[in-house]
């Protein structure tokens, strides 16, 4: 200020030219529109960031919300029984023996030629008690008797044996575009509940009352914009089922064609596979960045540094090659032939082995960001080496460690062609690693890997379960991200 | 501590340190026996003994007076071409594979074939090659199927064109057609390199008992033919040509689209986008493209995969499937969705990567710059970008070589199984070289899974290049660096 004043004393004429200099254009900041149109030009470059990002998100949700909401019509099934009888003999199955209340054996009167009509799982009637069926065989089956809470009784021999069978309900009688009445097969009204929609050929039916004694429902013809026609006796009628994001994420089936879509299966085979990759990477890793923080000297990191980086610059599907012709008949020399040739297990050690290079480096940054006056203290105190390191030096670096964790679950859950080569094709809801199961990756690239048609179930899922990979991905980069930022601030 | 020294004392607390910096070791070592182990088991599986066999034994090919197959006339090697049947009374050389033949070798193909086939046997074939007179007005259509009884068809088209083929194509031409579809080398069973070498005379026994009529010979599947043919359903035979165009057609696009797009963001993100003048919304604009590119770089590859199919294979159909350009093609599966599904995955990588060039200009320059008078733009164009120009490469190279090796997002884009034509344009459909590796690796025919390890020797060469050169362009940039400074 003073300085300024001092201009203005004695020079004012000077401070005024120059005043009117900066006012003039030649020194004001000028409109340069070239600057300005490149400014823009860089902006809308990362604004195409931003417009990934935002496709990401709207495609995978966009489908999503297609396949919860998706109506797809399945075939109405109803339990129907039925006298046991050979297929294709006519002959009605009947008791061999009498059977007592305590009886978990009981056998049946077949010609020898008969297959036999029962199989396992079943449930059967002799009189009013039902029985599941544990194992059936030709000598005999064995049953868990008084199933469904009925009770167990004795039964005499040449007792007639009912079947429980799954049925799909068909039109009993032809229908014309005014009828509201529809006949079914005896029982198959039980599958029906007022107001429920029907689909039969391409028109739509609301269920208006059910008569399950006669068999008999009535409808509103046309619902959903559709336009009443005839329809002729024996057509099948579909009933509209969607998938709810709770069945999704609860249910422990996958096969979309049939209508099971529970995720847990493949969302399973994922965490085994992570689990089995975290636990050889975080030890081995950890060991490496130790190694590598506290011992090395700048020769041996000269060394070890350019393994890791080519660890890390092997094309996974490489790995994938490793883990199916390497550690896979590996495991099944080591273990026995148990191993199946698609199994977990080794899909999630060579995962691992990738992984390592990632968790070490990060751990790296957090053992080195350990302040030195930490580690002379504890020699000072009198600890050794490997005290200092597994007292002070770890638990001060543990944040870092636990970022590093977390990056390494969310590489191995959005890891591809290792588990797409080396886990196995076909969903298996199993916690055998030596079996082969599906992962959400794996499963993607199975499915998008053949001509897939849009707008079908399948083609729908796949977007489902890259929602669910990308948001979990997603959670575990964030927290990572937080706890690097936060002990690089820190140190 | 005081327990400790309880517990054992000072030479026990030392050895048990010395215990725990072995395992820390050992970790290292792991490692990198892991690594070595991979590569080894790569050549193992690349290099080997093969038992092979003769589909057709040349010994029954010899003429009437005892001549060997390479010692015969083109017109007797047409005759075998054209007579040899298998078991079931099929030729091996079908009829379509003779006439491609000599349409590749005598007649005009510059022309497309809709325009050759009504072309005559005069107009057709260059001056100087013969055909018998009376053919002159026949059209090369007439000469696939000729006018006569259904029946007859066949055998007077395979007689016909084998009688062109024997007095216009080089002998050396018909002695490889024979070799390759007649004899015919069929692979029986594949041995590791190292079961080659230590085990060979186990390895003669069994081939010696299993397979008599077999020879036994040393195999490179990483071979010239191996680089210069298309994939095919015989692993012997299996060849890379296609993919590497493949790789290479999508790398072009991939790195078309991401370079000039991220360094331009790069080059926004740190020259503009930290001014203080800058609007209250536009900082905040910012600061979110910074944290998006960060959480980008972490997203699955599967899900750029994912995003690829529905917008540019699906959504962009009309203009990826070529159509728009008046390329008549079928769906969106083709290289250029390729290409643009890996351009979005790298561009966080290139951001990244130039990001840190930029920043690690000396700020001293870009002041010295303006102090001169240099406008922002002039200061960026003249003194910022020059320098940092070889830091912004060696990112450039780093995310080549990230897409070079990507695998998932490709097979959900491209989920073509086998392709045997080169790419020719961005709409053509493609196969890539990582895919190949998944393909065959998946493969349980004997031998492919060898042809995976000769594809994967290429790729690892590829990246290891890519990456040398990197480590180059790195070193000399530092050390120019600490001269000009």
């Amino acid at each position: 200020m003073a300085q300024v004043q001092a201009v203005q004393g004695p020079g004012a004429g000077k401070a005024a030219t120059l005043e009117r200099a900066l006012r003039s254009r030649s020194l004001k900041r000028r409109p340069r529109p070239l600057e300005a149109i490149v400014r823009l030009l860089l902006l809308l470059c990362g604004l195409v960031s931003i417009l990934s990002t935002i496709g990401i998100l709207v495609t995978l949700g966009e489908n999503s919300l297609l396949f919860f909401s998706q109506r797809s019509w399945q075939q109405v099934k109803y339990d129907s029984v039925e006298r046991a009888e050979v297929v294709n003999l006519g002959q009605d199955v009947s008791l061999a023996a009498a059977m007592d209340a305590q009886d978990r054996y009981l056998t049946l009167n077949l010609d020898e030629r008969a297959t036999l009509p029962i199989s396992e799982g079943q449930l059967i009637e002799l009189g009013v008690e039902q029985m599941r069926v544990v194992t059936a065989r030709r000598e005999g089956l064995e049953v868990e008797r008084g199933a469904n809470d009925t009770q167990a009784l004795a039964h005499p021999v040449d007792t007639a044996v009912f079947v429980h069978k799954e049925r799909t309900a068909l039109l009993g009688a032809e229908m014309t575009a005014d009828d509201t009445v529809i006949e079914l097969p005896p029982g198959a009204a039980a599958a029906f509940q007022v107001d429920d929609l029907i689909q039969a050929d391409e028109e739509v039916m609301r269920v208006l009352l059910v008569e399950p004694v006669s068999d008999m429902l009535t409808v509103r013809r046309g619902e959903d914009g559709s336009n009443p026609a005839r329809h002729s006796a024996g057509l099948p009628l579909f009933s509209p089922a969607a998938v709810t994001p709770g069945e999704f994420l609860t249910g422990t089936r996958w096969n979309p064609q049939l209508g099971h879509l529970g995720i847990w299966p493949l969302l399973n085979a994922t965490l085994m596979t992570t689990f089995f990759a975290l636990l050889t990477a975080l030890p081995v890793g950890l060991g490496v960045a130790i190694y590598l923080s506290e011992f090395a000297s700048s020769r041996v990191r000269s060394l070890v540094k350019p393994v890791l980086e080519l660890l890390v610059g092997v094309p996974t599907v490489v790995f994938g090659y490793f883990a199916l012709t390497w550690m896979t008949p590996l495991l099944q020399q080591i273990i026995g032939p148990e191993v199946k040739q698609f199994n977990t297990l080794s899909a999630g050690l060579v995962m691992g082995i990738m992984i390592v290079p990632t968790i070490a480096s990060i751990s790296e940054d957090a053992l080195g960001a350990v302040p030195r006056a930490l580690r002379e203290a504890s020699c000072a105190l009198g600890a050794t080496r490997q005290e200092t390191i597994r007292r002070a030096v770890l638990p001060a670096a543990v944040s870092g460690i636990m970022a590093a964790f977390l990056l390494g679950i969310s590489r191995a859950v959005g890891e591809t062609m290792i588990v797409a080569l080396a886990a196995g094709a076909g969903p298996n809801f199993t916690f055998n690693p030596l079996e082969g199961a599906e992962t959400m990756t794996g499963h993607i690239v199975r499915i998008s890997g053949g001509d897939i048609s849009y707008n079908t179930i399948d083609y729908n899922s796949l977007f489902a379960i890259g929602l669910l990979l990308f948001l979990l991905t997603l959670a575990f980069n964030i927290v990572s991200g937080a706890i690097t930022r936060r002990y690089r601030e820190a140190s | 501590m005081a327990n400790m020294s309880e517990q054992g004392g000072l030479a026990r607390r030392r050895r048990v340190g010395r215990v725990w910096a072995r395992v820390y070791q050992a970790c290292v070592g792991l490692a990198a026996l892991a690594l070595v182990i991979l590569l080894l088991k790569i050549v193992d599986d690349a290099f080997g003994t093969v038992a092979v066999v003769n589909v057709v034994d040349p010994a029954s090919l010899v003429s009437a007076d005892g001549r060997s197959l390479d010692r015969q006339s083109a017109g007797e090697l047409a005759g075998l071409a054209r007579d040899t049947l298998d078991e079931e009374g099929r030729p091996y050389v079908s009829t379509d594979r003779l006439f491609t033949l000599f349409l590749d070798e005598i007649a005009r193909t510059a022309l497309p074939p809709s325009a050759l086939r009504n072309l005559t046997l005069g107009q057709a074939l260059i001056d100087g090659q013969k055909f018998p007179q009376e053919w002159a007005d026949r059209t090369l259509f007439d000469l696939r199927l000729p006018d006569v009884e259904r029946s007859e068809r066949d055998a007077r088209a395979r007689a016909d064109i084998a009688t062109l083929l024997a007095d216009n194509v080089e002998q050396g031409r018909l002695l490889e057609l024979v070799y390759s579809d007649v004899v015919q080398i069929e692979l029986l069973e594949s041995w590791n390199l190292i079961d080659s070498l230590t085990r060979q005379d186990e390895i003669r026994d069994r081939a010696a008992r299993d397979f008599p009529q077999a020879t036994l010979e040393f195999r490179s599947w990483l071979n010239a033919d191996f680089l210069r043919t298309p994939g095919s359903s015989q692993a012997l035979t299996s060849g890379i040509r296609v993919a590497l165009l493949g790789t290479l057609w999508m790398l072009v696009i991939a790195i078309g689209v991401s370079l000039p797009l991220g360094l331009g963001a790069a080059i926004y993100l740190e020259e503009y986008a930290r001014d203080v003048n800058n609007h209250r919304l536009l900082r905040l604009l910012n600061g979110f493209i910074e944290i998006n590119i960060r959480n980008l770089a972490g997203v699955p590859s599967i899900i750029y995969g994912i995003l690829g199919l529905a917008v540019f294979v699906r959504a962009m159909e009309p203009l990826t499937s070529g159509r728009l350009a008046g390329m008549g093609g079928t769906d969106g599966r083709t290289v250029l969705s390729a290409g643009l599904t890996m351009a979005l995955l790298i561009l966080p990588i290139i951001i990244i990567n130039a990001q840190e060039a930029i920043r690690a200009v000396p700020q001293a320059l870009r002041e010295g710059s303006h102090a001169l008078g240099a406008t922002r733009l002039q200061t960026i164009a003249r003194q910022v970008l020059p320098v940092a120009l070889p830091g912004m490469l060696t990112g450039v190279i780093l995310s080549v070589s990230r897409a070079i090796g990507e695998t998932a997002p490709l097979v959900v884009v491209g989920a073509a199984t086998t392709i045997f034509i080169d790419p020719d344009s961005p709409f053509s459909r493609f196969t890539v070289l990582p895919i190949q590796i998944y393909r065959w690796t998946a493969d349980p025919r004997e031998g492919f899974q060898d042809v995976a390890a000769a594809t994967i020797i290429v790729l690892l060469l590829l990246l290891l290049s890519l990456n040398v050169s990197a480590i180059i362009l790195r070193n000399r940039y530092s050390a120019r660096a600490r001269r000009t400074l």
